[in-house]
């Protein structure tokens, strides 16, 4: 085994990322770091780019408790892999470097701006996050999610459902992922998975969102009135007799009017999911969701037409070039603007009654962006 | 030729690349606004996000052709070859697409605003989300044969105001269409799945519809006249203010469906499920109910003078204010 040494204790975790992110094997170590983390090999470098190398290494603490156990773990990756030699020498550098953490005098969770999550377990602050998912109305759904992330199956059952605890699968999720990251990661992936991805993104929202509190270190609590952005905000006029559904159409009529419709689709895509590169697997995936489809998800990520404006600008910023999009991002805002607020509501409903009913060949295949071929990614039925 | 002497000469202002051989060129982005490319052999070329607005593509070999985004306002692509083409997300405003082959291509999200789409074969084509709004897609006996769009994907396909009449659309999938105001006059909807489409306003005289299915669909206000809907499922559709004079509906699932101030004078009901249906205020002049089920069924005002119902299953069916078959009135 190569030589250990301690790191000097000055050096802070920020200190130890850097060096993993400047080391010749740089792929490879953020590769199989998140191999052990994830249990998911990942080649394409787009993707990895967009992984956070600080929150890998952060899980990669918490997951191996003392330095026996990641020795332990990384060699018995490696073991499965096909460059056995070469990662061999990954998993080194990467134990070298990380000896320093579990050394070092400072614990890690108070140099880094997340808290051990299990802190918080068992105590007020979850008894609200408990109060408020239980009484959302989607709690079924937000059971379902929290169940497979916890327990990795899919409970169809309702009376089973019903049974289970939202408390006690808050504590199995806070001890599954210890970081904000983990469980933003562990439930895209989730979501990328089932048949409904739209309206599982905005349950999976959801749940960061609640429990995204045990994670912050200011460990802020947030009484359950306030949590409704909603509710809050300057709620425009109730919808007038037109339904909604009739308005989407309008909307997206507006968008497809001055805007190129496929950068439009990129531009909200790029918001919803992750940044669009122009790969091929970018495209195919693309052509899962329709432009409506990606006009009603995008109220769920977006709260308020001021967030949708900075999250669009955002957005167009990641885009190459940015200034194709910048006038897209104006088109939409203009068409969105004047019905967002119901728009979002009749999402809301919509949702509740998916919740309800599990109905086939309704609109909700399109939403969902089922293919009419194979689809890119699996779709487990629900 | 490759892109870059196609954009060369296009720049020194030869833009005639009639019957030119492009296939497979790499034209992504490129600006080549009012090209002429008829008789082009352009297949398997990459035109993404590419400015062909005003150009003339007629004839054009597009099979496979990648056409991403890329913007055809106004450009003419009649009698071209777009077969398994992808169009996903392109701008093709008032195109001039007469006769033109779009079997199997991706015309997802595209935008087909006020385009002339007489005579083309969208057959399998996956239209989802597509805008067809204002477009002409009608047979013109002696002159263009409807658009052919059987099998096609339309599912969220924004079509208010086009101009179907005479189209094939027979097993499309058009669950979530919005077709308000649209002419489907003669269309062929044969085993069409219209689940939760809106149509409002709809002109649907003499469309075959059978074996459709028009379950929890809008169609208020819905034109329906002598529209065949033998074993059509209508289901939970809101058919409020509908005129479906002289329909055939032989086994047609009426369930729930609200036919409120419906004109259903001497339509054809046998078999029929109307079952819970509403059918307040409905017209029901001289309509046959031979074996109709209309258990439970709300008839309340309506007007049943001449119908055939001495066969018609009527438990629980609320008669009230009803003008009978013999001319009285149910008190």
């Amino acid at each position: 085994m190569a030589d250990h040494r301690a790191l000097p204790p000055e050096q802070t975790f920020s200190e130890i990322v850097r060096r993993l992110e400047q080391d010749a094997n740089a792929a490879r170590i953020k590769k199989l770091i998140l191999y052990a983390c994830k249990n998911w090999w990942e080649n394409d470098p787009d993707r990895l780019s967009v992984i956070s190398l600080q929150s890998l290494v952060q899980e990669l603490r918490y997951l191996n408790p003392t330095l026996e156990h990641l020795k332990y773990k990384l060699h018995l990756l490696v073991g499965t892999l096909s460059k056995q030699e070469e990662y061999l020498q990954v998993a080194t550098t990467i134990i070298e470097n990380l000896t320093g953490l579990y050394r070092s005098a400072t614990p890690i969770e108070k140099t880094t701006i997340n808290t051990n999550p299990l802190d918080a377990i068992g105590g007020k602050l979850q008894n609200q996050i408990t109060k408020i998912l239980e009484q959302e109305v989607h709690s079924s759904r937000i059971k379902k999610l929290m169940i497979y992330a916890a327990r990795k199956h899919w409970e169809a059952d309702p009376l089973k459902i019903d049974q289970a605890e939202i408390n006690r699968l808050i504590s199995e999720l806070a001890h599954q992922y210890p970081t904000i990251e983990s469980l933003q990661i562990g439930l895209a992936a989730i979501v990328k998975s089932l048949n409904k991805p739209i309206e599982y993104a905005a349950i999976a929202n959801m749940i960061l969102r609640e429990m995204g509190k045990l994670y912050s270190q200011e460990g802020e609590v947030i009484s359950p009135e306030s949590t409704n952005d909603l509710a809050t905000q300057a709620v425009a006029p109730p919808s007038s007799q037109t339904a909604p559904a009739i308005e989407l159409f309008d909307m997206r009529l507006e968008i497809v009017k001055f805007a190129n419709p496929l950068r439009a689709k990129i531009l909200l895509f790029s918001l919803v999911y992750y940044p669009f590169t122009y790969k091929e697997q970018d495209w195919s995936n693309l052509k899962l969701y329709s432009l409506e489809g990606l006009l009603r998800s995008v109220t769920t990520v977006c709260h308020s037409l001021e967030d949708l404006q900075s999250n669009l600008e955002v957005a167009a910023q990641q885009l190459n070039p940015p200034e194709d999009y910048v006038e897209v991002v104006r088109v939409i805002l203009k068409s969105l603007k004047p019905g967002y607020i119901s728009l979002q509501q009749h999402v809301q409903q919509a949702l509740q009654i998916t919740a309800e009913v599990t109905r086939a060949n309704s609109t909700q295949v399109l939403i969902s962006g089922v293919p009419k071929s194979s689809s890119a990614i699996g779709n487990q039925e629900l | 030729m490759n892109g870059q002497e196609v954009l060369g000469r296009y720049e020194s202002g030869d833009a005639n690349f009639t019957k030119e051989n492009l296939s497979g060129v790499n034209l992504t982005g490129a600006d080549l606004i009012g090209v002429n490319l008829a008789h082009a052999d352009l297949h398997h070329s990459i035109l993404i996000f590419a400015y062909l607005n005003r150009s003339n593509l007629t004839h054009a070999n597009l099979k496979g052709t990648k056409l991403c985004g890329a913007n055809l306002s106004q450009a003419t692509l009649c009698n071209a070859s777009l077969r398994d083409a992808d169009l996903h997300g392109a701008i093709l405003y008032g195109a001039d697409l007469r006769g033109a082959d779009l079997g199997l291509a991706t015309l997802l999200d595209a935008n087909f605003r006020d385009a002339d789409l007489r005579n083309v074969n969208f057959s399998g084509a996956d239209l989802r989300g597509a805008c067809l709004r204002g477009a002409n897609l009608r047979e013109e006996k002696r002159a263009y044969k409807g658009a052919n769009l059987r099998g096609a994907d339309l599912r969220g396909a924004d079509l208010r105001g086009a101009n179907l009449a005479g189209a094939d659309l027979s097993r499309s999938n058009l669950i979530g269409a919005n077709l308000s105001e649209a002419s489907l006059r003669n269309a062929d909807l044969t085993e069409a799945n219209l689940t939760d489409a809106i149509l409002n306003g709809t002109f649907l005289t003499d469309a075959i519809l059978t074996e459709a299915n028009l379950s929890q669909a809008t169609l208020r206000n819905c034109k329906l006249n002598r529209a065949q809907l033998n074993e059509a499922n209508l289901s939970d559709a809101d058919l409020r203010d509908a005129t479906l004079s002289d329909a055939k509906l032989h086994k047609t699932n009426f369930q729930r469906a609200n036919l409120t101030r419906s004109r259903l004078n001497r339509a054809e009901f046998t078999h029929a499920n109307l079952r819970y249906a509403i059918l307040v205020d409905a017209l029901l002049i001289k309509a046959y109910l031979g074996r109709a089920d209309l258990r439970d069924a709300n008839l309340t005002g309506a007007n049943l003078a001449g119908a055939e119902l001495s066969s018609a299953l009527l438990n629980g069916a609320i008669l009230q204010g009803a003008t009978l078959p013999d001319g009285s009135v149910q008190t």
